[in-house]
């Protein structure tokens, strides 16, 4: 079944503006309650299907009142189930987190990798919900802020993670490895800058992976082409001198020179099949 | 399942998201990987009920993940795993690059080896291991 969930912003008596997404069930009639008229502005289909509010917060209505006409669509669920972790899901979270920062008078950086940096840089859809990145300078202070968000908000505790450091290139402390993606909750308000890995950056660290093992895709190579094309690399020569700017020949596995040859020999023949399959299985 | 979900604790609860159609099977995989290597605790757990039946394919895998896990982490086998998921008939090779077959023959691990399934030795490393 499909369904939608939804954030609401709301003022708690006597403390400051939160926004809530919405886990519990609850029906139409709750939605409709909650946004007045504007129900009827929402699709038949999202209306008809359930919509969620959070347990502890609908116990205790009296506690807050919502101050938003409501609702940001922060995640959808295809016909089929899949999750669909798309650009505005994540930029919600690292929105929630850039407002707690600010809120305790902090301004953090992060700097993203991996599939979360191509959903924000090439708007690659992912099928997991957790965020590769480092984020030295402020550890413990960040790891608090994302432990609480996913307390309130029951996610995976670990859906900020720091585990990529293992991958990283010896040139990751260059800036120009890096790029600022943006400030959050907004750049009068920073509580949180968000850096994601270039593209060839990236690049580099999904050919120095390749990691070959899944049963219906994989995800390293489908990145990997995706990269090389929005890179513009034309050729496995030229592929494996950007990796390695990155990584040392003597890291790299023989698979990796073995891949990118192939994948290179195919990019064309892939590109014309990506041309022609519908927009929705494109990565 | 919601934003940032929880992630499968067990190899059963992957099977059960695929059944279900509430995820698709290689997402569900890593997400369980990252239960796994992050919570030492629950690794026994995770892997010692027998998952239900997805197809040959999937099930030869599930059982390999399983008994490579517990090679790997010093746990008990499952016993499960000697008898689930063996009716895969032809070899399959993880990737679809030709040029790679050579690589995933040579090194993938026994326990996939053994079932015909043909990954690279890394294929179950996370970034957060």
């Amino acid at each position: 079944m499909p369904a939608i969930i939804l954030a609401v912003t709301y003022q708690r008596n006597g403390g400051g503006s939160r926004s809530q997404i919405v886990p519990d069930l609850i029906g139409d009639a709750i939605l409709a309650a909650v946004i007045g008229g504007r129900a009827a502005a929402f699709p038949v289909k999202w209306r008809l299907m359930a919509c969620r509010i959070a347990t502890c917060e609908a116990r205790s209505a009296g506690s807050f009142r919502v101050t938003s006409i409501l609702l940001e669509v922060v995640e959808e669920m295809t016909m089929s189930g899949e999750k669909n972790f798309d650009r505005s899901t994540l930029e919600h979270a690292l929105a929630e987190l850039g407002r707690r920062a600010f809120a305790a008078g902090r301004t953090v950086e992060i700097v993203i990798y991996g599939g979360s940096a191509l959903l924000l840089t090439l708007n690659r859809q992912i099928n997991t919900g957790d965020v590769d990145a480092v984020f030295e300078g402020n550890r413990d202070f960040i790891r608090k802020l994302a432990a609480e968000i996913a307390e309130e908000f029951g996610w995976d505790e670990n859906w900020l993670n720091d585990g990529v450091k293992g991958w990283l290139s010896s040139r990751d402390a260059d800036p120009d490895v890096k790029a600022l993606f943006k400030t959050y909750p907004a750049e009068d308000q920073p509580g949180l800058r968000v850096y994601t890995a270039k593209p060839e950056y990236l690049f580099a660290m999904k050919c120095r992976a390749m990691r070959v093992g899944g049963v219906e895709t994989n995800s390293d190579i489908d990145d990997i082409k995706l990269l090389a094309h929005a890179i513009g690399l034309k050729s496995s020569q030229d592929a494996l001198t950007l990796v390695e700017k990155f990584y040392p020949q003597n890291m790299l596995q023989p698979k990796t020179r073995l891949g990118l040859e192939e994948i290179f020999a195919n990019l064309d023949i892939d590109r014309v099949g990506d041309q022609a399959a519908p927009s929705s299985s494109l990565p | 399942m919601s934003l940032f979900s929880r992630k499968p604790d067990s190899l059963g609860e992957v099977v059960r998201r695929v059944k279900a159609g509430e995820q698709k099977f290689d997402p569900s995989i890593r997400e369980f990987l990252d239960s796994f290597y992050a919570n030492a605790d629950a690794r026994p757990r995770a892997i010692e009920q027998r998952p239900d039946s997805i197809d040959a394919l999937h099930d030869a895998y599930v059982a390999a993940v399983a008994e490579h896990l517990a090679r790997v982490y010093g746990l008990p086998i499952p016993e499960w795993s000697e008898s689930h998921g063996n009716g895969l008939r032809e070899p399959f090779f993880a990737g679809g690059l030709q040029s790679l077959k050579g690589v995933l023959v040579a090194e993938s691990p026994t326990a996939f080896r053994r079932r015909l399934l043909f990954v690279s030795k890394d294929a179950l490393s996370r970034p957060r291991m």
